[in-house]
C-alpha cells in the first residue's frame, strides 16, 4: 500500500453520542479500555504499509490533534509521507477552488483539499471513517481492488438492517455492485452494508469530485456514489466478515465496548501480528487491593481497584474504592468511583468523580452519559 | 548555539548478572523484566530523563540484543533527540588494539571519545541493576556546591547489613576519608550505591593514568575512588532517602517486585516522577467471571481466568480457570494452563506451564521463602513438580 493515501474522515453530522461528543469529533471517541476511536482505522492504514495518511477534519479537533501529536505512537512521524492533519480552509481558493468556504459534508472536505490530492504522487487513495472499530487487512481490499479492475471498491458487511445514514448494496456473484439505495432498506432489500472504506484512482476521486461538486452534489454516500452508478461505473464490493461496528449512537458505542468482553470478538479486532496502536500514556500496571471481586471485565492499565467491577470496560488510571459497584459501565480515563457507590450501565467520560454514595442507574437499553468532568 | 552539555551520563550495562543465573542466559541483567511493565533499566533511564540529563551513553557488552532493541532510538524514555539522546556503547575495533571492556572504568575509559564530543562539566556513572527513583540533578546541586571533584551517593543502612556494602567513612560535613568494600566491622553506614558523579576533567585523567596502570583491576570501586581518596580530592557524599534495591540476586529480584505490592515498602512507581518504558501495545487485561485477583498487580494484554495472589502479572500473560498464581513473579507472553499452580516462583518472558504442573511452593512458617525460577520459553510438562528454589533452564 506504499502508492496509496489515506483519508480518514474525522467528524460525522451523523452520529448521535450525546455528550462523548460534546469536547471531540467522533473520532476521537474513547474505545475498549485504552483506544481512541481513530486508532483503529490509522492502525490498519500502517499495518497495510500506508504511510501517507491525511486527516479530515472539521470542528472541536484539538482534542484529536492532541490525541495524535506527530503521529510517532502510529510511526507515521516520517520524513517522506508520514502523517498530514487536514482541518478547515488549509488551502488557499486558488489552488482548491472546489470549496472555498467551511465545509459540512465529507465530500464538501475532500473538495477543500484538492490541491493536496492533485499534488500527490500515489496512484490509489483510500477513504475511510474515523469511528469505525475493525481489524481490516486494507492491502488485501486494495490487491481485490486491483485485480478486479473496477472504478471503485466498496469495503462492506452483510448487514441488512435498517440503518438511517448508511449506504445498502446488492452484489452479484462476481462482487459487482447491481443496486444501491442509502440512508433506506426497507424490506431489506440489499444484503449488504456499506463501512464507509472506498478505494479508487487517485485521478479518478479528482475527477468525481469536479463532477459532483460543480453539479451541486455535495454528499459522498448520499450523492457522488449513487451518482457513480446511476453513470454504470464499475463498482465492486468487498466483504468483510470478522467483527466490525460503527460508533453511530450511545447504544451501538455501549454495544460496541461490550463486545469487546467477548474474546470471540475480542480476538477479531485485537490481532498480534496487526496490533493497534494508540497514545502512550506510560501508566503502571493495574494494582489490585484485597478485597476486589472481578467479573468478565477490560481493564486498562494505571487503576486502582478495591471495589467490585462486573461486565464492564475500565480505562487507564481510573481508582474503584472500597465497597464500590461497577456493573455493565464504561469508565473512561481518570474516573473516581468512592466508597459504597453503586453504577450500573453508566458511561463515564473522562475525569468524572462519583462521591461517596452517589449511586446512579440507567438501563441496558439507554445507559446513562456523563460528560467530561462532571462531579456526582 | 552551544554544543557543550553540562552533564553527561554513562549507564554502565554491560554486566552479565551471573546471579540471577538462567534469567539472565539470553539477556543482559538491565534488560530484565520488572514491576509488571518495566526493564530494570528504565529506572536509571527516566531518573536521567527526569533530572534534565537528555544524553546517555549505555555501555552493553553481554548479550546486548534485547537491549539495543529495547532502546532503540530512545523514544520511549523522550531521549530522541536532535542534539544528545540515548546511544548504545559497546566495545569497538581501535587502531592498534581492541579489546573487551575489562572493567567498569575501563568501559569508561574506551569511551572517552564519547563523552569528550559534548565537552561535559561533570559525568554521571550509573549502573543498571537497582530499582529506585532518584532526582540526580539534587546531586549534581550539592557536587556543585561543595566544589568536589567527586560525589558518591549513599544509603544510611543498617549496621547487620553495612558489610555487604562498600561503606563510605566520613566527616560530619559529608567529606570522604576512607572507603572500605565488604568491611568486617564498619565504621559507618552509609552504603555506597553505585551512583557518582565526577567533574570530568579529573576523572579523565584519573582513568587515563588508571589505564597506564598495569596493576590495576579497572573498576571504579577497587581502583578510581581509592586513588583519588589517596590523592587527597575533594571527595562527598550525597545522601539518598528512598527506596533503593540492588536486584541482582533472584531473591533480592523476587522482593523488590512484592515491594511494589506494598506501599509500606517506600517504592511506588506511579506520580509526577514517570518511570518510561517500552510500551507492549496490547488491549487492556481481560479478568474473567471464574478469576480470583488480590493484591496483585496484572498490566495489558493478560488474559485472567483463574487466581492471582500477591502476583506482578506482565502483559500478554494468561492464566486459565483453575491455575492458581501466588507469590510469584510472572513475565510477558508467559502461559499458565488450567489446573497448574505457581508459588514463590519467577517465570520468565513466554514460558509455559502445562496443565496441573506445579512450580515452586510456600516456605515454611518462618522460613526465608525459596524462589522457583523457570527460564525463558521453557515449558514445564503437563503435571510435572519444579521443587521451591529450583531453576529450570531448558525444557
Amino acid at each position: 500500500m506504499k502508492n496509496t493515501l489515506g483519508i480518514i474522515i474525522s467528524f460525522d453530522s451523523a452520529n448521535d453520542l450525546r455528550d462523548l461528543t460534546l469536547h471531540r469529533p467522533v473520532a476521537s471517541v474513547q474505545f475498549g479500555g485504552r483506544y481512541r476511536a481513530i486508532d483503529f482505522m490509522l492502525s490498519n492504514l500502517v499495518n497495510s504499509g500506508c504511510t501517507n495518511v491525511g486527516i479530515l477534519m472539521r470542528d472541536k479537533y484539538q482534542s484529536l490533534m492532541d490525541h495524535l501529536g506527530s503521529g510517532k505512537d502510529w510511526d507515521l512521524a516520517r520524513k517522506k509521507g508520514g502523517m498530514m492533519l487536514l482541518p478547515p480552509n488549509a488551502y488557499a481558493t486558488k489552488s482548491s477552488p472546489l470549496v472555498t468556504e467551511n465545509y459540512r459534508t465529507s465530500l464538501e472536505a475532500l473538495g477543500s483539499v484538492a490541491d493536496m490530492l492533485n499534488k500527490s504522487k500515489t496512484e490509489h487513495v483510500l477513504i475511510c471513517r474515523g469511528d469505525l472499530i475493525a481489524n481490516i487487512p486494507l492491502d488485501d481490499v486494495l490487491a481485490a481492488h486491483k485485480e478486479s479492475g473496477a472504478e471503485v471498491t466498496i469495503v462492506c458487511k452483510e448487514d441488512a438492517s435498517q440503518s438511517p445514514f448508511d449506504l445498502f448494496l446488492s452484489l452479484d456473484p462476481n462482487g459487482a455492485v447491481v443496486d444501491m439505495r442509502n440512508g433506506d432498506n426497507y424490506g431489506g432489500k440489499c444484503a449488504y452494508k456499506s463501512m464507509g472504506i472506498y478505494i479508487m484512482k487517485r485521478t479518478y476521486l479528482i475527477g468525481l469530485l469536479s463532477d459532483c461538486l460543480t453539479h451541486n452534489l455535495r454528499g459522498l454516500e448520499s450523492e457522488a456514489l449513487p451518482y457513480l452508478f446511476r453513470e454504470n461505473a464499475a463498482m465492486k464490493g468487498y466483504v468483510f466478515h470478522p467483527y466490525a461496528a460503527k460508533l453511530e449512537d450511545v447504544k451501538g458505542y455501549y454495544d460496541a465496548n461490550m463486545d469487546m468482553l467477548d474474546k470471540c470478538k475480542r480476538d477479531q479486532v485485537f490481532l498480534k501480528d496487526r496490533p493497534i496502536f494508540t497514545k502512550v500514556h506510560d501508566s503502571t500496571a493495574t494494582v489490585y487491593g484485597e478485597n476486589c471481586e472481578m467479573n468478565d471485565s477490560l481493564i486498562a492499565d494505571g487503576c486502582v481497584i478495591k471495589g467490585k467491577v462486573e461486565n464492564s470496560v475500565i480505562f487507564r488510571d481510573v481508582v474503584i474504592e472500597e465497597g464500590a459497584v461497577v456493573k455493565n459501565c464504561i469508565l473512561m480515563e481518570h474516573t473516581r468511583v468512592s466508597a459504597d457507590t453503586e453504577l450500573n450501565y453508566v458511561i463515564a467520560d473522562k475525569s468524572v468523580t462519583f462521591s461517596k454514595g452517589a449511586s446512579m442507574s440507567g438501563r441496558e437499553s439507554y445507559p446513562i452519559v456523563i460528560a467530561k468532568g462532571e462531579k456526582v | 548555539m552551544s554544543r557543550k552539555k553540562e552533564c553527561v551520563a554513562m549507564l554502565l550495562a554491560g554486566g552479565q548478572g551471573s546471579r540471577l543465573y538462567v534469567l539472565t542466559q539470553k539477556v543482559a541483567k538491565p534488560a530484565v523484566p520488572f514491576g509488571g511493565k518495566y526493564r530494570i533499566i528504565d529506572f536509571p533511564l527516566s531518573n536521567c530523563v527526569n533530572s534534565g540529563i537528555d544524553t546517555v551513553g549505555v555501555l552493553t557488552q553481554y548479550e546486548p540484543h534485547a537491549l539495543n532493541s529495547y532502546l532503540a532510538n530512545g523514544q520511549a524514555w523522550d531521549l530522541d533527540r536532535l542534539y544528545g539522546g540515548v546511544y548504545v556503547l559497546p566495545p569497538y575495533q581501535k587502531g592498534k588494539n581492541s579489546e573487551w571492556y575489562k572493567g567498569t572504568a575501563n568501559a569508561i575509559y574506551q569511551n572517552i571519545g564519547f563523552i569528550d564530543q559534548y565537552d561535559p562539566e561533570y559525568v554521571v556513572i550509573l549502573s543498571g541493576d537497582h530499582i529506585y527513583k532518584m532526582d540526580y540533578d539534587k546531586m549534581l546541586e550539592v557536587h556543585k556546591q561543595k566544589n568536589a571533584d567527586a560525589t558518591i551517593a549513599v544509603l544510611n543502612v543498617s549496621l547487620e547489613e553495612a558489610s555487604r556494602f562498600g561503606i563510605m567513612n566520613c566527616h560530619p560535613d559529608g567529606t570522604i576519608y576512607e572507603f572500605e568494600e565488604k568491611p568486617k566491622q564498619p565504621k559507618s553506614t552509609l552504603a555506597s550505591m553505585g551512583i557518582y558523579i565526577f567533574s570530568y576533567k579529573k576523572l579523565r585523567k584519573y582513568l587515563v593514568e588508571d589505564e597506564a596502570d598495569p596493576n590495576s583491576s579497572n573498576d571504579f570501586g577497587h581502583d578510581i575512588i581509592p586513588k583519588m581518596l589517596a590523592n587527597g580530592e575533594n571527595m562527598q557524599t550525597y545522601q539518598f532517602e528512598g527506596y533503593w534495591k540492588d536486584v541482582g540476586t533472584i531473591s533480592s529480584l523476587w522482593e523488590a517486585n512484592m515491594d511494589l505490592l506494598n506501599p509500606e515498602s517506600g517504592l511506588e512507581i506511579g506520580g509526577d516522577w514517570t518511570i518510561y518504558a517500552r510500551n507492549a501495545g496490547a488491549p487492556p487485561h481481560f479478568a474473567g467471571a471464574s478469576s480470583m485477583i488480590r493484591h496483585s498487580m496484572v498490566s495489558e494484554g493478560c488474559e485472567i481466568n483463574g487466581d492471582v495472589i500477591e502476583s506482578v502479572i506482565f502483559p500478554n500473560v494468561s492464566v486459565a480457570k483453575g491455575a492458581t498464581v501466588d507469590h510469584s513473579i510472572v513475565m510477558p507472553g508467559a502461559v499458565i494452563e488450567a489446573g497448574a499452580v505457581v508459588e514463590y516462583a519467577i517465570v520468565a518472558e513466554n514460558a509455559v506451564i502445562k496443565a496441573g504442573a506445579v512450580v515452586g511452593a510456600k516456605p515454611e512458617a518462618g522460613a526465608k521463602p525459596e524462589i522457583a525460577v523457570i527460564a525463558a520459553d521453557v515449558e514445564i510438562g503437563n503435571g510435572q513438580v519444579v521443587k521451591a528454589g529450583e531453576m529450570v533452564g531448558k525444557d
